[in-house]
């Protein structure tokens, strides 16, 4: 299949790339291998803060999105009408650029809050609150949506068994709903976890400088040292894509553990 | 009735909230006076617009990204409609299909200085042909994904009954095949466009300085405003098209 052989050669060589660049200090093409960015980087204080804050941002955007989409999707099953449906469908398809260009007018200094008396320092705040913003104003519509499309009707009639065979609110929802939903909102929040710790033009426009994002710290790095920091930056760009890899190996595991589980129920 | 409305109401504050703020873009993008603590602007005009077409390094960028954006998208349904189809097939194993979409959680940065360092050795890198190609990464599997229900047992079959009637080949794919699936094929058209049109980290890495609308964008958030307002605007021009062409798939397919 062509599309096979283009995606393994791009995404291989993508990787195989960065990561040559990494061991390859000052070196665009050719150079000796060594470890010492790897030595370096990872002795950066900036660094470290820079995965912390990485991590935390992709963890908490992630979660937040979750939490608030859920019982909303559920709020939506009930609700007929298509407009609701339209309107979040149309905040899906909006670039993540955007939702943080339109955030700043918002919320930036002189921005129309500002100009109204409330005070909301959540663009480059250090924590990286407007940040989040973004992600969750854009991730929960798209959660929503797709946690919704799962509410199907074969679903309510099972439900609708499991209550006739004489199980609770809890029960019907731990052994019922939950399984119906977790799939499609699984793989979502990999998504968007993946989206949040990949993601440079985000953090560019509303967060902070210290610490920064991954992404962005490997940007800044080559702009301050010039090209010789391409190596350091590489590493960072390499530990971006583990963090990326470990959660996806992490929820691939346990969703086989579900799966086994549920067959030794069986 | 009313209690049942009320239960609504955290939805509709939500939809609200996620959906009005960008209704600010227009105003911001034709204020062309909109000094603080005013709430409402001072002057409108065209400013803006008319700095963004006479501004060459935007024209240009706008321009490469509408290249690379078609060129992305025509060689991502190449790729995509024979992956679909084999993915579509009964019995694919899950963890194929999950291994051909798993690119897209690759960062966008990595695809971007990783591939530089081998497009630099092919000759393509700091060009929009090597821009194009690391879009690639992120546009096939979603053009894959919005294919691939359309690949359905159901297809399978009527274009089983036209061989059967006697179609060729050529018939049962021009006949069948493409006009049940000519609703998908164009949102995965627009999609591809759309992911293309917006993708900043594997522009920058291999781009090399080349201009793109995302890549321009950035500073004038902060630099004006107004300017930011108007490239967000047309920004918004290919994924309101995509949205408009899936509620159209989704009204033909209804109908």
């Amino acid at each position: 299949m062509p599309a096979f052989i283009v995606l393994g050669l791009l995404t291989i060589g993508a990787l195989a790339g960065v990561i040559s660049s990494s061991l390859r200090p000052g070196a665009i093409i050719g150079g000796s291998y060594s470890a010492d960015a790897w030595s370096e980087v990872f002795a950066d204080a900036s660094f470290q803060r820079s995965i912390a804050f990485t991590v935390r941002s992709a963890v908490l955007a992630t979660i937040i999105s979750i939490v608030i989409s859920i019982p909303l999707a559920f709020l939506l099953r009930h609700r007929r009408g298509a407009i609701t449906r339209t309107a979040l469908s149309t905040v899906v398809p909006v670039p993540h650029l955007v939702a943080a260009s339109v955030l700043v007018v918002w919320l930036g200094p002189g921005g129309l809050f500002d100009r109204l008396g409330v005070e909301l320092p959540v663009v480059r705040d250090g924590f990286g609150l407007g940040l989040i913003l973004v992600y969750v104003l854009k991730e929960v519509p798209f959660l929503i949506l797709i946690t919704h499309a799962s509410l199907t009707d074969d679903l309510a009639r099972r439900e609708a068994a499991a209550r006739s065979l004489g199980a609770r609110r809890l029960r019907r929802w731990a052994t019922v709903t939950i399984p119906a939903i977790a799939e499609p909102l699984v793989l979502g929040s990999l998504l968007v976890a993946a989206f949040v710790v990949g993601s440079t033009e985000v953090p560019a426009v509303i967060g902070p400088l210290d610490p920064e994002a991954l992404s962005n710290w490997s940007i800044t790095r080559v702009r301050i040292r010039g090209p010789i920091a391409r190596a350091d930056a590489a590493v960072a760009l390499v530990t971006a894509s583990l963090i990326v890899i470990a959660v996806t190996a992490a929820v691939a595991m346990v969703a086989r553990w579900t799966i086994e589980i549920r067959k030794l129920r069986r | 009735m009313i209690v049942e409305r009320i239960k609504f109401i955290p939805l509709w504050i939500a939809v609200f909230l996620f959906s009005a703020p960008f209704l600010i873009l227009p105003v911001r993008a034709i204020a062309d006076e909109w000094r603080s603590p005013a709430l409402i602007p001072q002057r409108f005009g065209t400013r803006a617009l008319e700095a963004v077409r006479n501004d060459a390094l935007i024209v240009e960028a706008l321009t490469n990204s509408i290249v690379v954006g078609i060129g992305t998208m025509i060689i991502g349904l190449i790729l995509a409609w024979p992956a679909a189809r084999s993915l579509g097939a009964p019995g694919t194993p899950a963890l194929l299909t999950a291994t051909v979409l798993a690119p897209v959680l690759l960062p966008p940065l990595v695809v971007g200085e990783g591939l530089r360092v081998w497009f630099l050795r092919i000759g393509i890198a700091d060009g929009l042909i090597g821009i194009g190609l690391s879009h690639l990464i992120s546009v096939v599997p979603y053009m894959i994904l919005v294919l691939l229900p359309g690949f359905s047992v159901a297809l399978r079959r009527r274009e089983e009954a036209a061989r059967v009637l006697g179609a060729t080949r050529f018939q049962v794919w021009w006949g069948v095949t493409t006009r049940i699936l000519a609703g998908r094929v164009g949102v995965a058209l627009v999609l591809g466009f759309t992911i293309s049109w917006s993708q900043y980290g594997s522009s920058l890495g291999v781009g090399g300085g080349i201009p793109m609308l995302p890549l321009v964008l950035v500073p004038f958030v902060r630099s004006d405003p107004q300017i930011a307002a108007v490239l967000d605007l047309i920004f918004l021009l290919p994924p309101f098209l995509l949205f408009a062409s899936a509620l159209r798939a989704g009204v033909d397919r209804a109908a």
